[in-house]
């Protein structure tokens, strides 16, 4: 399930870099910090990005999980501080759902 | 254009929505109720816009059939004339909960669809009230969920502007529909007689400012209500 779940979080970040000049690298993607003082996103596109990679989540695996909710954000080491983290984030989100690998 | 326009089964909704595919446009709908329009460009879902759940389930729909939105038009509503004194507590709420957030939720859930819009600018329209303006006796908890529904337009505004994302309001003198058609005529009356253009508003003096806000006509205009009939 981790690599189907890192899959659409790459295939977000292709579909954000379509409309940027300066493009995210994804070469060691799983490392890319998303938020944060080295983070590739400010505060709007970064919710932009997460509500496509909710998007995305729902149609590969029917289910739906927040990425903007107090759990999320007021965790001690975000989930956004790393492709890494929200992959993790996202698979136990999944997992408290019902969607197993 | 794909437009969405709530409360599209009577009065103003219904008005635009037929004005819209009259135009050539396609047009989503939604009423808690059955659709009272048949058209193949116009799709109508029927959700209780107070249930988070249904108004996510009716995007979700979208996205699926269409995969963007050009324009949203936030038009469904619900008002309750009464003194402040002698309205219940559940009838204030519920007034917040339609008028106010569940626009909040479908405009949350728009964006991500608006985004997507090939259009040159995408927009969202709210619409608001003269009860706002002119603070009138016996409608506070409505002209208070609209009051809220122009400070989302102002502070939405510029949220969303580096999404290439319009946000406007057009602000409604009396209109006969089935919103005002308990207000005794003696009121309507009087209030159209505040107005600049005294006469009473019909859907026709709507439907081209809608068509303006949330067409390239006004892509430099958003954060911006603009009332009809010279309310103030």
């Amino acid at each position: 399930m981790t690599e189907r779940i890192q899959s659409v979080v790459v295939a977000a970040l292709d579909e954000i870099n379509l409309t940027r000049e300066e493009k995210i690298p994804t070469d060691r993607v799983l490392d890319l910090c998303l938020y944060g003082d080295s983070g590739v996103f400010e505060s709007m596109y970064l919710v932009a990005f997460l509500s496509l990679v909710e998007e995305n989540i729902e149609d590969e695996f029917g289910a739906e999980v927040s990425l903007t909710s107090e759990k999320a954000v007021s965790r001690r080491v975000s989930p956004f501080s790393s492709v890494r983290r929200l992959v993790g984030f996202i698979e136990e989100e999944l997992e408290l759902v019902g969607v197993r690998g | 254009m794909i437009l969405m326009i709530t409360g599209t089964r009577t009065g103003i909704g219904k008005a635009l929505a037929e004005h819209f595919l009259e135009v050539g446009h396609d047009v989503v709908g939604c009423s808690r109720r059955p659709s009272t329009i048949d058209h193949p460009r116009y799709r109508h879902h029927e959700a209780d816009l107070a249930d988070l759940g249904q108004t996510k389930r009716m995007f979700r729909s979208v996205r699926q059939e269409y995969g963007k939105l050009d324009a949203l038009v936030n038009n469904a509503g619900t008002s309750s004339m009464n003194h402040f004194l002698t309205t219940p507590d559940e009838v204030s709420r519920k007034i917040f909960d339609i008028n106010f957030f569940a626009v909040l939720n479908c405009c949350r859930e728009a964006v991500k669809l608006l985004r997507k819009s090939t259009e040159q600018t995408s927009a969202i329209l709210n619409v608001s009230t003269v009860a706002v303006p002119w603070a009138i006796e016996g409608q506070l908890a409505y002209s208070a969920s609209k009051s809220a529904v122009e400070q989302l337009v102002r502070v939405m505004s510029k949220e969303l502007s580096t999404f290439g994302i319009r946000v406007n309001g057009i602000g409604l003198p009396p209109v006969h529909t089935m919103l005002t058609r308990t207000v005794p005529r003696p009121k309507i009356d009087t209030l159209i007689a505040r107005q600049a253009i005294s006469r009473q508003c019909t859907t026709a003096d709507i439907v081209g400012p809608v068509e303006f806000l949330i067409g390239r006509q006004s892509e430099f205009i958003t954060g911006e209500t603009l009332f009809l009939g010279g309310v103030h």
